[in-house]
């Protein structure tokens, strides 16, 4: 733990001397906020009865769909990268060779990310609560609870996407694929139920792509967070979808860890672990 | 406050008394050769691996200088890779202080620290003090210790009062340096050194060498791997050094020993004449062979190189000859075999050595 607190620190400190960068991508995110306002007020009447199973709120349906996206993205983003920059810069093999374990590095390379986008989300809700967004904020601890679980799961798939970084130096479209084909399919903003719908009213269009919402993660974590901030549900009525997302988390870290544990000794083997 | 003491780690408890720094048996690493689609069809058939390291065997004991000598593509890199556990031999085994590379890496890692040719492997944005103290954690060093250790390093390589400057601004000396303290900073029993003066001026890579003499070498003192391509390093620093080619073991010995035995006995002689009689006759004589005559300088005195069987004594009556024969003479040396000749006479002769050395 100690090593990943030090990493996260290095990480931050290296981020805190980009003071401009750092500066402005808090403010394009609070500024983003507001063509999410009017965007979500102007489409409100429509979409209000898509969405009345999950607060019926558009507005607070696109906040909490760019908050899951902002931390989607970091998840299966912050490892390849954290894992491309380690390589280039020649710190990735020096700290491999220390005696820190590897879930202990891993953990320390990707943290500062994780951590910093998370503190994005919050000058997201701060923004969006300037402007009307109502919440239920007794909530906010099981839905962050949800979002930990969104995180986790992702992370194994940025977990797959490193090693093939550790063994090949690229990942092809697999992040690109994940991120874009989660937000497409698992609801950050608009509902995926209209993808089913709309698949269903072209009868050219195979059956297979309305059920793609179904076997994205995202999908379970949103609708979960959607009803407990905007809805009020109580947790029972989101178990369900919890419980499926704990499936995707578990299956996902575990392919994760044994994809990296493989690309680790695969690099040891083939000597590539510090070519760039 | 000197290196002795942040070289001289608790002992491993495992490790017995007479147990080498390290032993390598029978170390083998060869990695596949990647070719592209054409390359591959047209060159089917032929070996599509390189080998890195083969069969290498030998031992290297506590407090020892060890210097690994061989041209580009030896095997010298991927010999310290496999002993900072980021690369795996494929055969043989190696083990640190008795801790297999292998089967016990963290132990290893804890023995071993490795400081890279280049200056990568440095936050450059970040402080020397930063890039050391994330280091000390992840070498789980604790404690206020910590502080006065770095403090320590620092001033051992002379970036006291620098510490707090970032990287990025240092010179590439100080990088170097910077790099030596980060691997003395965990009190290592083995320091690997890949080539570090290879991106010094020739000043900074003297006062390296006076560095690693007068405060990393000696007895009590970490025990040190140093691959390196100077002549200077080879001779002064090394008490053995190994020629590695191709991967495999040629010689292994103290420098100077391995110097004389391939020298071949050559004299360059400052003469007045380099026509006289004198010479004609130490030639039909068998005294010297091979005689070749360079340049007369502004002086009037002629650079002679010949070939002086017999050794010193024979070099003594070449000497009294040409001057009882009339020949002024006003400098007669051996001439000494360069780093480069040493290792191209021994790869030239040497069949690998494959018994532990």
């Amino acid at each position: 733990m100690r090593s990943a607190l030090a990493l996260i620190r290095v990480s931050f400190l290296t981020a805190a001397s980009y003071r401009f960068a750092m500066f402005v991508s808090v403010a394009s995110l609070a500024l983003q906020i507001v063509p999410t306002y009017f965007i979500g007020r102007t489409l409100d009447p429509f979409m209000a009865p898509a969405i009345r199973g999950e607060g019926g709120d558009f507005f607070g349906f696109l906040v909490v769909g760019t908050i899951a996206y902002l931390l989607l993205a970091a998840s299966v983003d912050a490892l390849p990268r954290a894992l491309e920059r380690g390589i280039s810069t020649g710190t990735l093999e020096l700290i491999f060779s220390t005696p820190s374990s590897t879930g202990s590095l891993l953990v320390g390379l990707t943290g500062y990310e994780l951590l910093w986008t998370a503190t994005r989300c919050l000058v997201v809700l701060a923004a969006a609560a300037a402007f009307g967004f109502h919440a239920h904020w007794s909530r906010v601890p099981e839905a962050a609870a949800i979002l930990a679980l969104v995180v986790a799961t992702y992370f194994g798939v940025g977990m797959i996407a490193g090693a093939m970084i550790i063994a090949f130096r690229r990942t092809g479209a697999l992040q690109t694929v994940v991120i874009v084909g989660s937000a497409m399919f698992g609801g950050v903003t608009y509902p995926p139920a209209l993808v089913t719908q709309a698949v269903s009213r072209y009868s050219n269009a195979p059956d297979w792509i309305g059920r793609l919402v179904e076997i994205v993660p995202l999908t379970y974590g949103l609708r979960a967070v959607r009803k407990i901030t905007i809805d009020d549900a109580p947790l029972r009525a989101v178990l369900a979808d919890v419980g499926t997302l704990a499936l995707f988390c578990f299956a996902f870290l575990s392919v994760g860890s044994l994809a990296i544990s493989y690309a680790l000794r695969r690099a040891r083997a083939e000597g590539t672990l510090s070519q760039y | 406050m000197t290196v002795a003491a942040l070289t001289s780690g608790a002992l491993d408890a495992t490790a017995t008394p007479a147990e080498p720094a390290l032993r390598l048996r029978h170390l083998s690493k060869r990695f596949h050769v990647r070719r592209g689609l054409i390359a591959t069809l047209r060159r089917s058939g032929r070996d599509g691996w390189v080998h890195a390291v083969q069969d290498v065997s030998c031992d290297v004991q506590p407090g020892e200088f060890f210097g690994l000598l061989g041209p580009n593509g030896a095997g010298k890199t991927t010999l310290f890779k496999m002993l900072a556990t980021l690369t795996s031999p494929d055969e043989g085994t190696a083990t640190v202080y008795g801790a297999d590379v292998m089967r016990q890496p963290r132990e290893v890692r804890r023995m071993v620290a490795p400081v890279a040719a280049d200056e990568r492997g440095l936050h450059w944005r970040l402080s020397a003090l930063e890039n050391l103290r994330l280091f000390a954690t992840l070498y789980d060093l604790r404690g206020e210790a910590v502080g006065e250790r770095i403090d320590e390093v620092l001033s051992v390589v002379g970036l006291k009062g620098a510490e707090r400057r970032v990287v990025g601004t240092y010179s590439s000396g100080m990088r170097q340096r910077l790099l030596i303290a980060r691997a003395l900073l965990i009190r290592p029993r083995v320091l690997l050194l890949d080539e570090p003066t290879r991106s010094l001026d020739p000043v900074s890579a003297r006062d390296f060498r006076n560095f690693l003499r007068d405060e990393v070498v000696g007895p009590g003192k970490c025990t040190v791997v140093m691959a390196t391509h100077s002549a200077e390093e080879a001779l002064e620093l090394c008490d053995r050094v190994a020629v590695l080619h191709k991967g495999r073991l040629l010689a292994v010995g103290a420098a100077r020993a391995l110097e004389r035995e391939y020298s071949d006995e050559r004299y360059r002689i400052r003469a007045r004449d380099a026509a006289h009689r004198g010479w004609r006759i130490l030639e039909s004589e068998g005294l010297i062979e091979r005689r070749s005559v360079g340049e007369v300088d502004a002086d009037g005195w002629t650079s002679v190189e010949c070939h002086v069987p017999g050794g010193r004594d024979a070099a003594a009556h070449v000497l009294a000859s040409l001057i009882d024969a009339g020949v002024g003479v006003a400098g007669f040396d051996r001439v000494e075999l360069s780093l480069a000749d040493l290792i191209e006479r021994i790869v030239a002769s040497r069949e690998p050595v494959t018994a532990g050395a």
